[in-house]
């Protein structure tokens, strides 16, 4: 595990995307802070996949926390905290892509950039057909655009799309098809 | 190299990162705890809302369910709510007991005077200043100041209940003021009036505790006070009394006034009727509600037993009426129409008439023309509107649709909202 130390002390420790999760605890001793220190970084990986957007992560994950805090005593299974955390993350992150297109159809949303939806670490090629993909998404519905996020952004399974997605392992299949014909004839026009 | 959108994203998806920084993280999560306090603000003062909202609502059902008039001797007057009379400045009298039984004697701008010839009545009266309003069971008057009460007629006493306000009774040896919640038992009827009887100077004229307490009998139509009265209110209390000594009376304070004494009658009393002598006459027999006596008194007396007077002349119908003989009252109170019009029981003694005709004989026709004379003789009276409902009646009763038609539109251009509105159309074809 990479620490990095700052001040204040209550928030220092962010797991990296990549470092697995430590031991799952039982979920009744866990408090907010515990649960924040342990997760947030995923659920703010997860949030800015789903979005494309850097300043709608902190709203979401806040908003993620928050719901957390009223049903954390509901979660049984240790194991399960962190997809829980995920299906709750996609449940708000969805709520946001529909505001968002309601605002756009009323012309009230900001044109979209995804100019930082890469890190650094990008090439132009990459970071130029992140931001394409991400326009393209834009325009499909939001559920079949929160499916094709997962499965090829976010890299779940489909049995993991489906149950983050609340839907059946047949309509999620059905979901990322439909993204992605949509994708590919965009790309295939321009 | 990857060869579709989708297949390329797999590689470059990897770098689809946030910038989440620890400091960021302490910024959002300062912010949620801030979100925390302010969410359970908001439960606390909807909790508290909601507290409030539920003892409002509590308070207004309590309210609603207990309030003045629930003392048992007021819902025992209730129990029984059968209209008996209207008057037009909003007082009525409702039966109290189901053989209750009350008719008009005199209404006049000045006088409301009302006869409870059976049974118990509540007597709800509208103040007013300018005119008495006068209940009058066998010998004893009730004069009102504008009050509730009970009066009911039992079979050695005469018994009243003040809701509310003040009344004045009055019987043959005194008269006493009654105010809320007392009650006052006066003995009356055939037992009382042929016992022997104290003089009412002796009877009323001192301090003293009375010879004989009417204790109010158990179970009464007006309730059952005498067993609260505190000791004294019952002292010198005799079994049989009533049968045995003068109409003394002792007012028995209701369950509300239980701390009160028993009170004494007045000695600045007036005695405004006359006491009984040995042998009854018809009228005292008619004024005692013995009716079948009264009428064989009177027919045994022969004509000149009737004086040709308004007050002698409706007696004396009512006595042929309530004495079985309705066919004998149609001649004192066409006497009262006719020769007496200019009396102010003129109109009484017609809508007296057109009920005698209408219900107790069966000539309906003759029945209309005696409402219509009741109505024109005192178009604005209390006894107007009523007599024009029944002369719809009257006529739809002897096969006249168009009169009563015509009846029925006219009584309800002058009563639109009349009580008898329903009955009315329904008679008249309107409906």
């Amino acid at each position: 595990m990479r620490v990095m130390a700052r001040e204040p002390p209550a928030l220092h420790v962010v797991a990296p995307l990549d470092t697995p999760a430590p031991e799952s605890p039982d979920p009744r001793s866990l408090d907010l802070d515990t649960l924040f220190r342990r997760y947030s970084s995923y659920v703010a990986a997860v949030a800015h996949r789903l979005l494309g957007r850097d300043d709608e992560v902190d709203d979401t994950v806040q908003e993620v926390f928050l719901a957390a805090v009223r049903g954390l005593r509901s979660v049984r299974d240790p194991q399960a905290v962190k997809s829980w955390l995920a299906c709750i993350a996609v449940r708000v992150a969805r709520r946001k892509l529909r505001k968002r297109r309601m605002r756009s159809f009323f012309g009230l949303d900001d044109p979209a950039t995804y100019g930082k939806v890469t890190d650094p670490g990008a090439s132009p090629e990459q970071r130029a057909l992140l931001e394409r993909v991400y326009r393209v998404l834009d325009e499909m519905p939001t559920n079949d655009r929160v499916a094709w996020a997962l499965r090829y952004v976010e890299g779940e399974p489909l049995e993991s799309v489906a149950s983050l997605s609340g839907c059946s392992l047949a309509t999620a299949k059905r979901r990322i098809r439909a993204a992605s014909r949509t994708i590919e004839e965009a790309f295939s026009d321009g | 190299m990857a060869s579709t959108p989708t297949e390329r994203m797999s590689s470059a998806a990897r770098h689809v990162a946030p910038d989440w920084s620890p400091e960021r993280a302490r910024v959002v999560q300062e912010r949620l705890g801030r979100a925390i306090v302010r969410r359970k603000r908001r439960q606390v003062v909807m909790t508290a809302a909601s507290a409030l909202v539920f003892i409002v609502v509590a308070l207004l059902v309590w309210s609603r369910g207990v309030g003045p008039n629930r003392s048992p001797a007021a819902l025992a007057g209730h129990a029984v709510t059968q209209p008996l009379l209207h008057f037009e400045d909003g007082s009525t009298v409702t039966a109290a007991s189901g053989d209750a039984r009350a008719e008009p004697i005199e209404v006049t701008p000045e006088l409301a005077s009302t006869r409870l010839t059976a049974g118990a009545a509540r007597f709800s009266v509208t103040p007013n200043p300018t005119r008495q309003f006068r209940v009058i069971a066998r010998d004893v008057t009730v004069t009102v100041l504008g009050t509730i009460f009970t009066v009911a007629i039992e079979p050695n006493h005469v018994r009243v209940h003040v809701e509310r306000g003040r009344v004045r009774v009055a019987w043959p040896a005194g008269e006493h003021v009654l105010t809320v919640g007392e009650e006052l038992a006066v003995p009356s009827g055939a037992d009382a009036l042929t016992a022997p009887l104290a003089p009412a100077h002796d009877a009323l004229g001192n301090a003293a505790p009375p010879e004989g307490v009417v204790p109010a009998a158990p179970g009464s139509a007006i309730g059952s006070a005498a067993h609260e009265a505190p000791p004294e209110a019952v002292a010198g209390a005799t079994p049989g009394s009533a049968s045995s000594a003068a109409p003394d009376v002792v007012a028995l304070p209701a369950e509300r006034h239980g701390a009160e004494t028993a009170m004494v009658p007045s000695s600045h009393h007036a005695v405004d009727h006359a006491a009984p002598s040995p042998a009854p006459s018809w009228r005292v027999l008619a004024e005692d509600g013995d009716y079948t006596a009264a009428y064989a008194e009177m027919s045994h007396a022969g004509p000149s037993a009737v004086e040709d007077e308004p007050g002698d002349l409706l007696l004396a119908a009512d006595v042929a009426r309530l004495g079985g003989h309705p066919e004998t009252a149609v001649a004192p109170l066409y006497k009262v129409i006719t020769a007496h019009a200019g009396d102010s029981r003129a109109p009484l003694a017609a809508f007296t008439l057109g009920r005698t005709l209408l219900d107790q004989l069966g000539r309906p026709r003759e029945a209309a023309q005696a409402f219509a004379t009741a109505r024109r003789s005192d178009p604005r009276g209390a006894l107007a509107q009523d007599a024009l409902a029944r002369e719809v009646e009257s006529w739809s009763r002897a096969g006249e649709a168009t009169l009563a038609h015509d009846r029925a539109v006219e009584y309800t251009a002058r009563y639109p909202k009349g009580r008898r509105l329903a009955a009315v159309k329904r008679l008249g074809g309107l409906e």
